[in-house]
């Protein structure tokens, strides 16, 4: 049975359990997955899961049925996961000093070898945190650097930085299994 | 083969999705309801905070001007005639011939300090748990069935000769397990610490706490085992200690468990009598097992399952607390729109600012025998805000301000005129023990219009003008603000606090002219500050505000009469960075 999107939101301002329900059922898969390619594991993504769909059901009174409803919950599950990880100032307050135009490396071609989704999302969670932040923003969200330096409040020439060392340590591990592989 | 670029191989997993795991479902419907109750929560506290600052204000208004109308009736020194002719009799012959010998009243100030500073002092404070030592009587209670397994316990503390209030902590916790996890083992450990001062000291402190802790003993069970134990509550085993736990385990079907602890733990803590005020905390955390390691609950074995690990020790105690305590601090900003956490970025703020201030009393104020009236000044000032979370901000900086008043169609004589036209000379300002002058030009005396009449009558001139008065102080408040409303563009806020002034300069204006300074004049001045500020964000961390609000000042002379409240209105444009 197709649901009717709109009427199921409408459900979840008025707080009716069973529309919640279907809203999480219909759209959970798609923003765990956001959430497990931001965060370093699984429990932390479950975490920022938990609290951003929360989230999603307290301010759905303010989705003003324009735009796409899924990415307007996106947009919160991207700003929540953000500000968690910006939090956790550990890894990546030292990395803001690096000097950008210093940092642009030479993008390898890669083979096509099949590497499974798991595997990739498992290098991508290996990141820093401020580099997975970074990557996951300018190649999954498409944003521009001067973008990215504002919301993470970085220069865009950290930005720039980050996304080139996050892409050096991703083609490591990749052309790594991709000579493990042709051995 | 095909090449690819990095982008490319991650291209695939552009949309990737991965369905959650069962349990999450549960644990985001149990919490839904709960940030509402934290809402209401924080909006009783808040009518709380403001209420108790409208009385602590109210309070320091009525008992000042309480006092002050006894100042006034002080003020009024009537020398009469008997008085006056004993005491004439000591001054020169030349008084005695003068009219001012026959009625002279001269208005000074004398009373004693017209205010009494009415301090409010509130101590609120939270006992952080110290380990001393752990109470093992306490038992949880276990309700277990093929789908629910809860524990719960209760103990209270009663402390006799307390008189501090209860400071509880609510935990949350929430313990998750993979898929796969067929079976849970977890042990609530709850502590009662009890830490106290020697027996000699007057100072009783009692530490109340409760810890989960997760326990990796294996046990094995299975979900028809579960059905033999006991169904409904058992009430822990009595103990005196006001510690409450409730721990409830939800198993949805054979997946995945969820353990929700819910524990209160009161500590009572008084020390040199001093009234500590409800703290409730109300902290949800969720504890993680790590897949790989199976832990089995072996039902048959309950006992394991309550038993808790002696070896615990302090540092695991203190850091199971900070990440209880972190957790809480990263819920209380979870729901920030974007807007707002863009406002939270900037966390500090500096703001210039100028505007006018009108200073005025209440309660028909008099000095020199007339009334006061208002006077209009200006300030202006920098100040620098710092954020502590969304709502609340703490506020300090400098500030030049001036308090004024003016009294109109006041008599006076210069010495080097009038009096001595009237043949009044200076002995009889000397030898006159009620004569008090206000001006450091001690030219001047000011009298009331008894003593005018009297002047008059005698066919001696006299002078009638109008005086200013101003006092400038050099201020630095302090003050916390309060955020009620916030958007991406705008604020308001309410602020109030208190602030202490040096006096900077002291002058008295008789008709434009100065005559030099108040004598009666404090050097350092306190007072209390009430304002809203309303802001608009006109360029990136840039804004706008314009902050009306009140001033008590508490002591700007020493006995005296004069303006002591403020209504000012500040325009300013602050920085955040």
């Amino acid at each position: 049975m197709e649901d009717n999107l709109d009427l199921l939101i409408k459900k979840c301002i008025d707080n009716d359990r069973g529309g919640q329900l279907r809203i999480y059922q219909l759209f959970s898969p798609v923003l765990y997955g956001i959430c497990l390619k931001y965060m370093k594991n699984e429990d932390d993504a479950k975490d920022v899961f938990q609290e951003a769909f929360i989230i999603v059901f307290q301010k759905i009174k303010q989705y003003k049925f324009e735009g796409s409803f899924e990415g307007w919950m996106k947009r919160i599950f991207i700003n929540k996961l953000i500000e968690t990880l910006k939090k956790r100032k550990r890894d990546y307050l030292f990395l803001d000093v690096f000097d950008s135009e210093t940092e642009i490396i030479e993008e390898e071609e890669l083979e096509a070898i099949p590497i499974s989704q798991e595997k990739l999302i498992e290098y991508i969670q290996d990141l820093p945190d401020q580099y997975r932040m970074v990557f996951n923003l300018f190649v999954f969200e498409k944003m521009k650097h001067k973008e990215i330096a504002e919301m993470l409040q970085i220069t865009e020439g950290t930005s720039k930085s980050n996304l080139n060392r996050a892409k050096k340590i991703l083609q490591t591990k990749i052309l790594a299994v991709l000579n493990f592989k042709i051995a | 083969m095909k090449k690819k670029k990095i982008e490319d191989v991650f291209s695939s997993i552009e949309n990737f999705s991965s369905v959650p795991p069962p349990e999450l479902w549960a644990m985001i419907e149990e919490k839904l309801d709960k940030p509402k109750k934290k809402k209401a929560t924080a909006i009783w506290w808040s009518l709380a905070a403001s209420l108790l600052i409208g009385l602590a204000i109210t309070s320091g208004l009525y008992f000042n001007s309480n006092e002050d109308d006894t100042l006034i009736k002080n003020n009024n020194v009537v020398l009469d005639n008997q008085e006056n002719n004993s005491k004439s009799n000591t001054t020169p012959s030349t008084i005695n011939t003068t009219p001012l010998n026959s009625k002279t009243t001269i208005t000074v100030a004398e009373s004693d300090n017209p205010v009494t500073n009415k301090t409010l002092n509130k101590n609120q404070e939270s006992t952080k748990n110290t380990t001393t030592s752990i109470n093992k009587k306490n038992k949880p209670s276990i309700q277990l069935n093929n789908k629910t397994i809860s524990i719960a316990e209760s103990s209270k503390n009663n402390a006799k000769t307390s008189s501090s209030k209860v400071n509880s902590t609510e935990v949350d916790n929430n313990l998750n397990r993979d898929k796969n996890a067929i079976i849970t083992s977890s042990n609530v450990q709850s502590t009662k610490i009890n830490e106290s001062t020697s027996s000699a000291s007057p100072n009783k402190t009692e530490v109340g706490n409760t810890i989960n802790k997760n326990k990796t003993e294996t046990i094995v069970s299975n979900n028809n085992t579960q059905s033999s134990s006991k169904n409904g509550t058992n009430n822990s085993s009595a103990d005196p200690n006001n510690t409450k736990i409730g721990n409830t385990i939800n198993k949805n079907k054979t997946e995945a468990i969820a353990l929700n602890s819910n524990i209160r733990s009161a500590s009572q803590n008084d020390t040199n009598s001093s009234l500590y005020k409800q703290n409730i905390t109300e902290v949800n955390s969720n504890l993680k097992t790590d897949q790989k390691k199976e832990l089995a609950l072996n039902t048959s074995s309950e006992k394991d399952l309550i038993s808790f690990n002696d070896s615990l020790n302090k540092v695991q105690i203190a850091l199971e607390l900070q990440q209880l305590e972190n957790r809480l601090n990263n819920k209380e900003d979870k729901e920030e729109p974007k807007a707002e956490k863009d406002l939270l970025k900037e966390k500090w703020s500096v703001g210039l600012y100028a505007g006018i201030v009108n200073s005025q009393s209440y309660g028909n104020k008099k000095t020199l025998g007339n009334d006061i009236e208002s006077k209009q000044n200006t300030g202006y000032g920098v100040k620098t805000n710092y954020k502590l979370n969304k709502k609340w901000a703490v506020s300090s900086g400098f500030k030049i301000n001036e308090l004024g008043q003016s009294v109109a169609n006041v008599s006076y004589y210069n010495k080097n005129q009038n009096t001595l036209a009237a043949g009044i000379t200076n002995d009889f300002f000397a030898s006159n023990p009620s004569v008090e002058y206000i001006s450091t030009n001690r030219n001047y005396v000011f009298s009331s219009d008894n003593s005018n009449q009297k002047v008059q009558s005698s066919g001696t001139s006299n002078l009638t003008g109008n005086i200013d008065q101003q006092l400038q102080y050099l201020e630095m408040p302090l003050e916390i603000s309060y955020s009620i409303l916030s958007t991406s563009k705008a604020a308001i806020m309410l602020n109030t606090g208190g602030f202490i002034g040096k006096l900077i300069s002291n002058e008295i204006f008789l008709d434009g002219n100065s005559i030099g300074g108040n004598l009666d004049v404090n050097n350092f001045v306190y007072g209390s500050k009430l304002s809203s500020t309303l802001q608009y964000e006109i360029l990136k961390q840039t804004r706008l505000f314009v902050e009306p609000g009140l001033n008590y000042y508490i002591n700007p002379l020493k006995t005296q009469s004069f303006n002591q409240f403020q209504w000012g209105l500040n325009f300013g444009v602050n920085f955040g960075f």
